[in-house]
């Protein structure tokens, strides 16, 4: 007798077609940061001064959410590229949980650096400017990440969507960080580490329905 | 003392490491699109996930579909594997997230069984005719609101019988499309047939409620 498995078997047989294996998750971590890099390389050198953002980092706030933001975006895009892959949960985790963490201790140093007296006050327009900006460079690394969760399998999809998109506005953020030369604190919080939390509100369910949609 | 099962495990671990070594040469040479090897890979690996699936899952029925749905996943995914780590755990890991949707849906669906209202459709000869008078229509029209797709996938399988493969073939898609396409398909229909039902109970609850309520009101208020 030929049970329903083995009929799917033999479906399943008839419906093959030679794949290539996805990338190791370092190649592909190595390709998105190389995306990375090159957007954050044309945005620096068309600036009229590339390294205007550099002396910034005496400020100790400014310093611990440049760190935070870094830790994220590449603790975040491993934690996606795991997500694609079965079998990495463990990778996928302590990303996530590396990712939040930094993120979270960057945002509570913004915080009391913003209570903090002598703070600098956002001037008009500068905060939605930067987080604007910032979205805007997060969509190309955005776009890398998501494909290789499209080519892969990720078992929760709308998670994996959430993580590839903090991952690319951690990216974006990181980019914006070091190409602005405002310091106000606040700003730091509204302009620069919000990025990453924008574009995860406004993209988490679109991508996390393509990702189901057209996976594997 | 301690040597026989020394020896015991030994040969044990040895022969695990074989089999997976054997697991991740058929998986490579599915891959690169060897059928054989790859129907080898899924005879073998299917009793290995089914014994995953009957530890979590009692229901024998729901049990098979967790199964089949396993191996759909192994088959959409086998770009994931790589060849250079072990297919054991990657094949448990995609079995584990694929009982976990198998409880998630089942507790969103409310242990509705949405396949067995097609079949007791499907089935003639076990309802009575007054049943079957009140559903076939109401069936016919819920399938005829699905789009194309859907209605041909659920034609296929449930009411024409035909196995996964003879349907995708008959279809011209491949078996995981139609698998998921009668999926979204079940899911409609059992919208639209609750949908129908609720409307039946109540039209033909009305006119009792309407003749025997004390205060002689239209019985709408339920």
């Amino acid at each position: 007798m030929t049970s329903g498995s083995d009929r799917l078997i033999d479906g399943l047989v008839e419906d093959l077609e030679p794949v290539t294996p996805l990338l190791r998750v370092r190649q592909a971590f190595a390709v998105v940061l190389a995306v990375w890099a090159a957007v954050l390389g044309v945005v620096l050198w068309s600036q009229h001064d590339p390294t205007g953002a550099f002396p910034l980092f005496a400020d100790g706030v400014y310093a611990t959410t440049f760190v935070g933001l870094m830790i994220a975006a590449l603790a975040a895009t491993l934690s996606a590229l795991a997500a694609a892959r079965p079998g990495r949960e463990g990778l996928e985790r302590l990303g996530l949980g590396l990712a939040a963490g930094a993120l979270g201790v960057a945002s509570v140093v913004c915080l009391v650096g913003l209570m903090s007296e002598g703070s600098l006050a956002s001037p008009p327009g500068a905060d939605a400017m930067c987080l604007e900006k910032g979205v805007w460079l997060s969509l190309l690394p955005a776009g890398v990440v998501l494909s290789f969760l499209v080519r892969g399998w990720a078992a929760h999809p709308i998670r994996a969507a959430l993580i590839g998109l903090v991952a690319a506005g951690a990216l974006g953020g990181v980019i914006v960080h070091l190409s602005c030369d405002f310091i106000g604190h606040g700003h730091l919080l509204r302009g620069h580490m919000a990025v990453p939390l924008v574009l995860a509100v406004l993209g988490t369910f679109p991508a996390g329905v393509l990702i189901r949609r057209l996976r594997g | 003392m301690a040597g026989p099962p020394a020896d015991a495990s030994d040969e044990k671990r040895a022969a695990n490491d074989e089999r997976e070594l054997q697991l991740t040469e058929w998986m490579q040479a599915a891959q690169a699109g060897d059928g054989e090897a790859y129907r080898q890979l899924l005879e073998t690996i299917q009793p290995m996930i089914r014994r995953i699936v009957r530890a979590k899952v009692r229901d024998e029925a729901a049990a098979e579909d967790v199964v089949q749905n396993a191996l759909l996943a192994i088959h959409r995914g086998r770009r994931t594997y790589r060849a250079e780590r072990p297919f054991g755990p990657w094949m448990r890991a995609i079995t584990r997230n694929t009982i976990i949707d198998h409880f998630r849906e089942r507790k969103r669906k409310g242990d509705r069984e949405v396949e067995l209202v097609v079949e007791e459709f499907a089935d003639d000869h076990e309802e009575s005719a007054e049943s079957e008078t009140r559903l076939a229509p109401e069936l016919t029209a819920a399938l005829a609101s699905l789009p194309e797709t859907q209605r041909e996938a659920v034609t296929l399988v449930q009411i024409e019988g035909l196995s996964v493969a003879e349907a995708a073939l008959r279809a011209g898609v491949s078996a995981g499309a139609l698998k998921v396409r009668a999926h979204r398909g079940y899911r409609a229909l059992a919208k639209a047939l609750e949908g129908a039902r609720v409307a039946g109970e109540w039209r033909s609850e009305r006119p009792a409620a309407a003749g025997g309520s004390p205060r002689g009101g239209s019985g709408e208020t339920r």
